[in-house]
């Protein structure tokens, strides 16, 4: 914690750091020296905490889960000095990020703030990301949301959130909405920075819970989704040596049930096959199916593989996957 | 032009006196004002909140002026003092004399940008100081931060234009492209006269 009434804020950047597209040192955190400058740049923010930066990746190729367990491990070393954490990430991996830092890090007393920009350098281009094809936006923009990013993360919340545009967003829950051929970000709110920081009474509020985080996942999931026209034998061939099978169906037909059981029926009972369908509560047709649903297919596949790595059993798996699913209403 | 003039909740008389007084002031001017003094909603012209509902970007964003009263330390005061040190916004932070404001705890007046004007008042002073203020920053032009992106396809020959105006210049092609309309902007009467009528209504 900081000295006095000083709060403390760590930055962890994981790409989705550009605050400018010139390219310039200190526009970008693509390595760790780069920080200095960055944050010489967005000094404003030590008008409202201190704060200290951590290098974890430089977000110019896909950001995944070596990189949000390297976070939660320094988040876990700064909790008790910090009040609050801002996670600075790639803006197009921002979702799973979200879902994985809600698994890894459970029940926590201090916020995780995700924020990222959607500027992108030169190099960034090259390297192949796109960024966010976003109506709005700009340099200051950027800029403004890692200062409203800050100041939530001395808010009274204590979740995983993610700051996009003006709304607050429950982490786990985000998910992408089109709106006039452009893709928004959309999700259960729980505030909204107009004048201020407004919190809308729903988020977890701050408390003396002391952080434990749960960082292993078991990434020998095989993925597929299920479409009429899938070759079921090729199915069972892509089951070989998975520890998991992740089953996506969009939309239920009527040859979704004989698919999962004839699906089940090559891989062994201990291996669970998570069916993840609008329906999901009719199709638990043996007792290492798992069917659920929501928020998102990308939290549904995370929290399998981290369920995975928690748990040596099918009933294991089935309890850590119900408690992130979302209540049906 | 929309200003937002924030001050610590209290429930001092005197302190609330000296909201009072910066508030008619401010009424004086044509300025629409948002403040936190008065109700729990903080309200803000039609305009803008339609501009923040179709962007989603904040409405603090769209402020094109900060007045701070900061006599007492206050978190929120950080928090819009950083703002308006991003977007580069005027500001005047006000402070009681005799006292010794939060800001110079986090920065020495020589790292005050031009455009954050810091002043210790007496209650007597404050409608000179604000009605300064307002004439510094009505003079300029209150610079907008663009937030709306706008997507539009040119030929190779604009292309090959805009390059040769901007080649080996500090600006951009889109910075130069936003100057032209501006000054269009400024020389369109029709457009001038539509705006005065639009603040009348």
């Amino acid at each position: 914690m900081a000295k006095g009434n000083r709060k403390r804020v760590v930055i962890l950047f994981l790409g989705g750091s550009t605050i400018d597209v010139r390219g310039r040192v200190g526009d970008t955190v693509l390595k760790e020296k780069d920080i200095g400058p960055w944050m010489e740049q967005m000094s404003e923010m030590n008008l409202i905490a201190d704060t200290d930066g951590y290098f974890v990746a430089p977000g110019t190729s896909v950001v995944g889960i070596v990189h949000w367990q390297k976070a939660a491990e320094i988040i876990r070393r700064e909790y008790d000095r910090a009040d609050g954490f801002v996670v600075v990430h790639q803006i197009e991996t921002i979702r799973a990020a979200a879902a994985a830092f809600t698994l890894i890090l459970g029940t926590i007393g201090k916020p995780v703030v995700v924020v990222g920009s959607s500027l992108l350098t030169v190099k960034e281009r090259t390297a192949g990301l796109i960024g966010n094809p976003i109506p709005y936006g700009g340099e200051s923009g950027a800029k403004a949301s890692i200062i409203n990013a800050v100041q939530v993360a001395i808010s009274d919340i204590a979740e995983v959130a993610v700051l996009y545009g003006s709304h607050i967003y429950r982490g786990y829950t985000i998910h992408r909405k089109v709106i006039d051929n452009h893709w928004r970000i959309d999700g259960e709110v729980l505030g909204k920075i107009d004048f201020g920081i407004r919190l809308f009474g729903q988020q977890v509020s701050r408390s003396s819970h002391k952080l434990r985080i749960r960082p292993d996942f078991d990434t020998k999931v095989a993925v597929f989704e299920y479409l009429p026209a899938s070759d079921l034998g090729q199915l069972k061939n892509m089951t070989r040596g998975a520890h998991g099978i992740f089953l996506y169906a969009q939309e239920v037909s009527a040859f979704i049930r004989p698919t999962i059981s004839t699906l089940v029926q090559s891989v062994p009972a201990t291996i669970p096959v998570v069916v993840y369908t609008p329906t999901w509560d009719t199709l638990e047709v043996a007792p290492n199916v798992i069917p659920t649903w929501g928020p998102t297919r990308t939290a549904g596949l995370l929290c399998f593989m981290w369920a995975l790595g928690q748990g040596k059993t099918v009933a294991d798996v089935r309890r850590y996957i119900k408690q992130y699913e979302p209540k049906r209403k | 032009m929309h200003l937002y003039f924030y001050a610590p909740p209290t429930t001092k008389k005197d302190a609330l006196g000296t909201y009072q007084r910066i508030k008619d002031a401010l009424a004086s001017a044509e300025v629409w004002v948002s403040t936190n003094t008065e109700k729990a909603e903080i309200q803000a012209s039609a305009d803008v909140m339609a501009v923040t509902e179709e962007t989603d970007v904040p409405i603090l964003e769209h402020m094109d002026a900060f007045i701070i009263e900061g006599t007492q330390n206050d978190p929120e005061i950080g928090f819009l003092l950083a703002h308006a040190l991003t977007m580069k916004k005027p500001t005047l932070y006000l402070y009681r004399r005799g006292t010794v404001p939060m800001i110079f705890s986090r920065l020495s007046e020589k790292e005050l940008p031009s455009f954050v004007t810091v002043s210790a008042y007496h209650d007597e002073a404050i409608p000179k100081t604000i009605s300064t203020f307002l004439e510094s920053i009505e003079g300029l032009a209150v610079k907008q931060t663009p937030r709306i992106k706008f997507t539009l396809r040119i030929t190779r020959a604009i292309e090959e234009y805009l390059h040769f105006k901007t080649h080996n210049t500090k600006l951009t092609k889109a910075d130069y492209l936003r100057a032209e309309i501006e000054k269009m902007m400024a020389l369109d009467e029709g457009w001038n006269e539509y705006r005065r009528r639009r603040r009348t209504v």
